[in-house]
C-alpha cells in the first residue's frame, strides 16, 4: 500500500514498531522507484510515539492530508485463555491507534480544507468471527469511522473504512499457509473460502486500488462509507 | 474535480450506461470514454440529450453510439445490445443506470404507477444484465454497476422508488452470487442528493434553497453534489483496481447515511 501511494507520487511514511527490516526494505524499494519515503518507528497504542512520528513527518515533508489507519495485532489464542492483558493490548493497538492517529493529524487537514482518512476493518465486523477481542476492535472501527465522518465533515476530511476479506500475507501464498497467522485452522479457512464468491485466494494487491480510490479526488464525496475488498465473501 | 489521468484504465473496453442522455448516466458514459472505453449512449425520450452527450464525446476523441431503448422492455434491451455487438463487439461493462424518480403520494398511489417504477428501475437491471452476461462469461470478465439509491432508506412519496432502488440492493447481492465464479463482478452504488439538471427545471428556485440546506444539513461534507462527484466510484468499480470486490455496495453521499 505504501509503494502503492509512493508510485502515484505521494512521500510517504512507512512506519513500524518492530519490524525494521521490513519498513527498510519497503523504502528502499519506493526510494528505487523513484519515489520519497521516511521510515519511523512508532507504536501506535501510544501517545508519545504517535506525536514524535507526526513532528518527524512534517520535518520531512510538511503538513499531512491523508492517513491510513492500518496498524494492527492479529487475533491469538482462543477465547478462554484471553487474560485482560491481552484484551486491553488489542484495543490499544486496533482501536486507541486510530483514536490517536487520527487526533494528531487532523489539525493539519483541518488547516489544509481537505484529508483523507482510511480506517483499516475487518469483514470480521460482519461474520462475528471467533476471536472476540480483535472482532470487537474492527467492529468499533467502523463505529469510530462513521462519527469521525460526521465530525470532520465540516471541515471537508473524508474518513471511510476499508474491509478487506481474507487476504494471505504474500503475493504466493496458498489458502493453508493463513492459519499461521489468523490463528484458523486450514478448515476453517476453506468454510471462508467456499463463501467467496470471487473464486481466487486474496492477495495484498487486491485491496490497493481501494486504498488509491478512498485517497484519491475521485472519492471526494465519499465519507462515512465501508467498503468491502472481500471477494464477494461478505456483499456488505 | 476529476483529475484528467495519464493512463486510460478502461481502454478496450465495451460499456452500456442505460439512462445516459442525462444526469448521473450522461456524466458516467462521458467518463467513461474519457478512459477509453467505447460507450453505448441509451435513452427512452431524451434524444437531444443523448446526442449532445455523444458529441462531447466525439469531441474528446471518444467513441460512442446512441441506443433508443425503454429498459423495462426485452425486445428493446436485445436490440440494443444486437447494436453494441454490431458497432463494438461484446460487452464487458454494464452500468444499470436508467431509472425513473416521480414522487406520488402513498394514499393515492395507483397499480400502474408502481408497475411503471418497478418495471423500469429494477426489472430494467434484470433485462439488461441476462442480455449481457453471456459477452462476459464467454470473456472471464465482466463488470455490473447497478444504480441504487440512498432513498432505499425510505423517502417521502418514495414508497415505489425506494422499493425498487433497495430491491436492486438485492438483486446486486443475489447477481453477485449467481455470476462470481465466471470472474463476473457486481456492484451498486448508492448515489446521495445529487443535484442533477432535471431538478433545476422542474422545481422552483425556493424549492431548490430548500433542497440545497435539507442536503447540506444532512451531509457530513457541506457542499451540494452533481452528477461529476459520483464518477470516481463508477470508474472504479469498471476498473481493474476493483477485480477483487463484488457485491458491494458504496453509498456515495457524502455521508448523509453513513451506510
Amino acid at each position: 500500500m505504501a509503494e502503492a501511494y509512493a508510485n502515484e507520487g505521494a512521500k510517504v511514511v512507512v512506519n513500524y514498531s518492530r519490524n525494521r527490516p521490513g519498513a527498510e526494505a519497503t523504502a528502499a524499494r519506493i526510494v528505487a522507484a523513484g519515489g520519497q519515503a521516511i521510515v519511523v518507528k512508532a507504536d501506535v497504542s501510544k501517545s508519545e510515539d504517535v506525536q514524535r512520528m507526526i513532528k518527524q513527518t512534517h520535518e520531512a515533508f510538511g503538513p499531512i492530508d491523508t492517513l491510513v489507519n492500518n496498524a494492527a495485532l492479529l487475533p491469538a489464542g482462543s477465547w478462554d485463555s484471553h487474560t485482560e492483558e491481552q484484551w486491553d493490548r488489542m484495543m490499544g493497538v486496533n482501536l486507541k491507534g486510530h483514536f490517536l492517529c487520527t487526533r494528531a493529524v487532523s489539525e493539519d487537514m483541518k488547516a489544509g480544507g481537505y484529508g483523507k482518512i482510511i480506517n483499516v476493518s475487518s469483514v470480521v465486523f460482519v461474520d462475528g468471527y471467533k476471536a472476540v477481542d480483535y472482532t470487537s476492535t474492527k467492529a468499533a472501527i467502523v463505529g469510530f469511522s462513521r462519527s469521525m465522518s460526521g465530525i470532520l465533515g465540516p471541515y471537508n476530511i473524508c474518513v471511510n473504512c476499508i474491509l478487506p476479506g481474507l487476504i494471505c500475507r504474500g503475493e504466493d501464498a496458498v489458502l493453508d499457509d493463513f492459519s499461521e497467522y489468523y490463528n484458523r485452522s486450514a478448515d476453517e479457512h476453506k468454510k471462508v473460502f467456499d463463501q467467496q464468491l470471487l473464486k481466487r485466494v486474496g492477495r495484498p494487491r487486491f485491496v490497493v486500488g481501494a486504498f488509491i480510490f478512498l485517497a484519491s479526488h475521485e472519492s471526494d464525496f465519499i465519507t462515512g462509507s465501508c467498503l468491502a475488498v472481500d471477494g464477494g465473501y461478505t456483499r456488505y | 474535480m476529476i483529475m484528467q489521468s495519464t493512463i486510460k484504465r478502461l481502454e478496450g473496453r465495451v460499456a452500456i450506461i442505460t439512462g445516459s442522455s442525462s444526469g448521473i448516466g450522461a456524466a458516467v458514459a462521458e467518463a467513461y470514454a474519457g478512459e477509453g472505453a467505447k460507450v453505448v449512449i441509451n435513452y427512452s425520450q431524451n434524444r437531444s440529450g443523448a446526442e449532445e452527450i455523444a458529441a462531447c464525446i466525439a469531441a474528446a476523441g471518444g467513441q460512442s453510439i446512441i441506443v433508443e431503448a425503454d429498459v423495462s422492455k426485452a425486445d428493446d434491451v436485445r436490440r440494443m445490445v444486437e447494436k453494441t455487438h454490431e458497432a463494438f463487439g461484446p460487452v464487458d461493462t454494464l452500468v444499470n443506470n436508467a431509472g425513473i424518480y416521480p414522487r406520488d403520494a402513498w394514499d393515492t398511489l395507483t397499480e400502474q404507477q408502481w408497475d411503471r417504477v418497478l418495471d423500469v428501475n429494477l426489472k430494467g437491471c434484470f433485462l439488461c444484465a441476462y442480455a449481457v452476461y453471456e459477452d462476459m462469461k464467454a470473456a472471464g470478465y465482466g463488470k455490473i454497476i447497478n444504480v441504487s439509491s440512498i432513498a432505499f432508506v425510505g423517502g417521502i412519496g418514495l414508497v415505489h422508488y425506494g422499493s425498487s432502488k433497495a430491491g436492486i440492493v438485492g438483486f446486486t447481492r443475489g447477481l453477485a452470487v449467481a455470476l462470481g465464479s465466471y470472474n463476473i463482478c457486481v456492484n451498486a452504488v448508492l448515489p446521495g442528493a445529487i443535484k442533477v439538471d432535471r431538478e433545476m427545471e422542474l422545481d422552483s428556485a425556493e424549492t431548490r434553497a430548500a433542497s440545497d440546506r435539507g442536503a447540506i444539513a444532512a451531509q457530513c461534507i457541506k457542499r451540494r453534489a452533481t452528477p461529476i462527484d459520483t464518477v470516481g466510484a463508477f470508474i472504479f468499480f469498471a476498473s481493474h483496481e476493483s477485480d477483487w470486490i463484488t457485491g458491494h455496495c458504496l453509498a456515495v453521499d457524502g455521508g448523509l447515511t453513513k451506510y
